[in-house]
């Protein structure tokens, strides 16, 4: 028997090499040219079309070689285009910043493939080192997308850094999800982006600008991010099949209209550097209790900042009793202790409690309507033991580096969480003054945890590296 | 005619492999092999069906597929679970020897069962993906028949996809 019988592949006609590649990444059906003159060109067939600048345009090289590296990119496009024989596309992918020399390339290319009907486009024309939490920053954008009428069957739309239109006489009929990443998107887009897309199931919007407020409508809609979004003042919801929900930015008026489906929610107004004293802490207690259908909430240090100037600073009505695992993004400042308190009182049925630390914006100015006396979170806590202490049974800190509060506070957790299993530590990667590596100093400090009171005989203290 | 006087029996066919075993099978699994739904359309599925393409072996563990499939489908469970019945066969299923598994795509696409061919060539298409070209070759006994220049030249035009 010859080598050539023994080939498994050779009874096989080459169209069902075809079906194969046909599922391969991009990169991997690439590769397939390589493993004999057979399969020299059946990667032509591949129906997931990614082209990823960062494969070959090396960050370290100098600018001219960039240049050079960009133009061998999309010399690979425009032999793709010429040698593509496929006329129904599944995806296509297309990352490239700094695209401007090369727009009409770029745009063939786009046509190209919309025209054969992909369900997934994702394209991405935004720089890597852009900043995201720069508010001030405004991106240039260069492409416009065109020829809408033949994306009609896309089901799914990621878009960074290039311009946008929304227009009202198109619909999406199979369109569920969409990315929009660094685009102007003024309001009426907004209006006509729901209308056209009747069947959207996640929307998500991460720096766009030129928004106003906006009231979404859908029984759609499952999953719905806005990230570090400018414009908007007042976002109402009304999404009774929303379970996911992410609003990252500066403070705004968040409305949501109560529907037992929501399972996670993230509400971190970090971007917010003003105090705003006008109804925030009441606006912060009703959206509170509109989302307590919720199992896993995170909330910032803004929220536990904030929340003491409700109306009521004590008790949530409803309690978030559904919450399993909250998520604090704090910087354990003693003007935060207030609103630690509220949602441990708040959430009795807390079965994971992570700390986030990092420095956060602490509003210094501004005075609680309480005393706080040093040490008062541990003194009080002599007395309260609320429920959630005792079904707590995992505590991790994220950022650990052994100071006052942090002790105070895991201190008081490991007294009175009697059911606690786990409470697992990572390091601050900070540095000391003049960058002395302070990783030995806050090892020290996990030590000292050790020697804490505890309540549970089970507990397991662990230290996780990365 | 012939649909009237069998409709109150469970109907059967025969379906002959390329090395001469008959198989008996029942309508609801024969009809998801598209190629003999057709010929039961036009009524021409008797005595038997002799399928030249594909041997006892592999038409014996298409059969189960297709029996798996049909009685999951028709068995009443709800759909999440019939699927989640599903999946956990098909993986199963596809345990198999990477030699079998070609046949078993050839097979599909010769018996025309889409959701069969589909899930042979995934599994194949995973099973490159996560290799090295010399584990592929090894892997499906691909005789690279490059000379060593000609394969350079190909390493060396599309250079971004091998690092």
């Amino acid at each position: 028997m010859d080598s050539k019988e023994n080939d498994y592949f050779s009874h096989l006609p080459d169209t069902l090499l075809f079906v194969i590649v046909s599922f391969l990444p991009f990169k991997e059906a690439v590769r397939t040219s390589v493993l004999a003159r057979r399969w020299r060109n059946i990667w032509y067939a591949a129906k997931n079309i990614e082209f990823d600048e960062k494969l070959f345009v090396k960050n370290e090289e100098s600018d001219e070689n960039k240049a050079m590296q960009r133009m061998s990119f999309v010399s690979f496009i425009k032999h793709w285009l010429d040698n593509c024989v496929e006329t129904d596309l599944h995806s296509f992918r297309l990352v490239f910043s700094h695209s401007e020399h090369h727009l009409s390339q770029i745009q063939d290319c786009i046509r190209f493939c919309v025209d054969r009907d992909v369900k997934e486009l994702d394209l991405n024309f935004s720089d890597p080192t852009w900043n995201e939490d720069d508010l001030k920053q405004i991106p240039e954008t260069f492409l416009e997308l065109s020829s809408y009428e033949s994306l009609k069957k896309l089901e799914s739309l990621k878009l960074s850094a290039c311009n946008f239109r929304v227009f009202q006489f198109v619909t999406f009929s199979t369109l569920k999800n969409i990315y929009l990443g660094w685009i102007e998107f003024p309001g009426s887009c907004f209006k006509n982006l729901m209308s056209m897309c009747p069947s959207l199931e996640t929307l998500n919007l991460k720096r766009c600008w030129n928004m106003e407020n906006f009231y979404i409508d859908s029984d759609k809609l499952r999953v719905f991010v806005i990230d570090k979004c400018l414009g908007p003042e007042v976002i109402i919801l009304n999404a009774p099949f929303l379970s996911f929900f992410q609003y990252s930015g500066p403070s705004v008026h968040l409305q949501i209209e109560y529907h037992p489906r929501m399972v996670e929610v993230i509400l971190d107004f970090g971007l917010q550097t003003e105090y705003i004293e006008e109804g925030e802490g009441d606006m912060l207690y009703n959206l509170l209790t509109e989302i307590s259908s919720v199992r896993v909430l995170t909330i910032c240090s803004y929220m536990l900042q904030l929340i003491v100037t409700a109306d009521d600073p004590i008790t949530l009505k409803p309690a978030l009793e559904n919450v399993k695992h909250l998520i604090l993004k704090t910087e354990l400042h003693i003007n935060e202790f207030y609103g630690i308190t509220f949602f441990l009182k708040n959430c009795p049925n807390l079965e994971i409690l992570t700390i986030d630390l990092c420095t956060r914006t602490i509003f210094q100015d501004y005075k609680p309507p309480f005393t706080f006396e040093e040490h008062q979170f541990l003194t009080r806590f002599q007395y309260l033991r609320y429920r959630s202490t005792m079904c707590l049974k995992m505590v991790n800190v994220k950022g650990f580096k052994g100071e006052t509060n942090e002790l105070i506070v895991l201190s008081y957790l490991l007294r009175f969480g009697s059911a606690l299993k786990y409470l697992s530590i990572s390091l601050s990667k900070e540095k000391g003054p003049n960058g002395i590596d302070m990783e030995s100093t806050y090892r020290q400090n996990v030590q000292r945890l050790t020697q804490f009171e505890r309540a549970s005989p089970h507990l397991q203290i662990f230290l996780v590296t990365e | 005619m012939s649909s009237s006087t069998e409709l109150t029996e469970k109907k059967v066919f025969l379906l002959k492999s390329l090395d001469g075993v008959i198989f008996e099978v029942e309508e609801s699994v024969a009809v998801q092999l598209e190629v003999i739904r057709e010929l039961i359309e036009g009524d021409c599925a008797r005595p038997f069906i002799s399928l030249y393409n594909v041997t006892s072996e592999i038409l014996a563990l298409v059969i189960e597929y297709c029996k798996h499939h049909a009685e999951t489908c028709s068995g009443g469970t709800s759909a999440t679970i019939a699927d989640e019945d599903l999946k956990t066969f098909d993986n199963e299923f596809m345990n198999v020897d990477e030699n079998i598994l070609l046949e078993l795509c050839s097979a599909a696409d010769y018996l025309d069962i889409k959701s069969l061919f589909e899930l042979t060539c995934r599994t194949l298409a995973s099973l490159i993906k996560d290799r090295t070209i010399i584990e592929v070759r090894k892997m499906f006994n691909v005789e690279n028949d490059f000379s060593v220049v000609e394969e350079k030249a190909v390493r060396k035009e599309f250079a971004w996809a091998f690092k």
